[in-house]
């Protein structure tokens, strides 16, 4: 399974359209997703959580755990912008198919 | 039927909720450290206090969209004066009672937010509400479950899942089946309404509590027989 950064960025970035009503176009890899700049509400993140997960099991072939240590990091979580939680999920995916 | 997950199903409260569920036609996925086989539902080996374990067991559950509920009963006690408690027996208590109530519902919240809704269900004592000497542990850990289902009542709230507590008095149960008559007496008296209840009495609130008519309630902490 050949999956890219792109593939994953463009997903978040349909789902946070989807879930905040707004056009895809205002979402990319520097959209904050918690934070004071965050583009969604904590309803909204778990909605991106739950459609991750099920893209995460069923795209990239890996389990994506919501509540690791380094996710309750703001300096350094994964989930600090769509950029960085592209990377973590494609890093995820890579290990899944080592 | 929907599914719902009972935590400490092997026996006592949580075993008379399940096979109450079951009966209804529930599929009932009763978790408990040995998986009792004479159970008239679903099994599973579970240490509550476990977070690994409790992810272990409920893996399957994750991604469900048919899950209604989530009923912990799982509860550990040890009437005895803090200052002889050993520091396992602490932390054994705290991690069954509270940590064990977080990690079931942080294992099984996803599944009722994809389920559309449900219900989830703590268990306290009125041990909190009456401050009870030789319960001090017991009643910290409960305590804790009472703060905690508060706030998460309201991080559910927005997925249409409650989140409630129900502290009932003294119930026949093996976990006080070694405290002596009088002292359960004694507590009894001191409840609004001065009668012991039984297991049914529980059940009937659970009930409620899952029924589509519960949907308002949540955030509460339901003290069976009054304190």
């Amino acid at each position: 399974m050949s999956v890219e950064l792109k593939e994953i960025t463009d997903f978040l970035c349909r789902e946070l359209a989807s879930i905040t009503g707004r056009p895809v176009e205002s979402f990319g890899e520097h959209s904050a997703l918690i934070g004071a700049r965050t583009e969604v509400a904590s309803r909204g993140f778990v909605e991106l959580l739950l459609a991750t997960e099920d893209f995460a099991s069923e795209r990239l072939g890996t389990a994506f755990d919501w509540a690791s240590d380094a996710a309750m990091s703001e300096a350094r979580s994964h989930f600090r912008t769509v950029g960085s939680l592209a990377r973590h999920l494609l890093d995820l995916s890579n290990r899944a198919t080592l | 039927m929907s599914a719902v997950v009972v935590t400490g199903a092997s026996r006592g409260l949580g075993r008379y909720c399940a096979e109450r569920l079951a009966t209804l036609g529930h599929r009932v996925i009763g978790l408990s450290r040995t998986a009792s086989a004479d159970a008239p539902f679903e099994m599973r080996a579970c240490n509550v206090g476990d977070a690994a374990s409790v992810k272990d067991a409920l893996a399957d559950l994750r991604r469900s969209t048919d899950v209604l509920a989530l009923v912990n009963a799982a509860g550990i006690a040890s009437m005895n004066l803090l200052v002889t408690t050993p520091v396992s027996t602490v932390q054994r208590i705290v991690e069954v009672n509270l940590l064990g109530t977080i990690y079931c519902c942080q294992a099984v919240a996803p599944a009722l937010i994809r389920s559309g809704g449900g219900r989830i269900v703590n268990f306290s004592t009125i041990a909190v509400a009456l401050g009870l000497a030789g319960e001090s542990v017991y009643a910290a850990s409960k305590a804790g479950v009472e703060g905690f289902s508060r706030a998460f009542a309201r991080e559910m709230a927005g997925f249409n899942v409650t989140v409630n507590v129900i502290a009932p008095g003294p119930i026949d149960t093996e976990l006080i089946a070694k405290v002596p008559r009088e002292k359960i007496q004694a507590i009894v008296d001191r409840q609004v309404v001065p009668v012991q209840a039984t297991p049914e009495d529980l059940w009937n609130v659970v009930s409620m509590l899952l029924s589509p008519e519960g949907r308002m309630i949540s955030g509460q902490v339901l003290h069976l027989g009054g304190a």
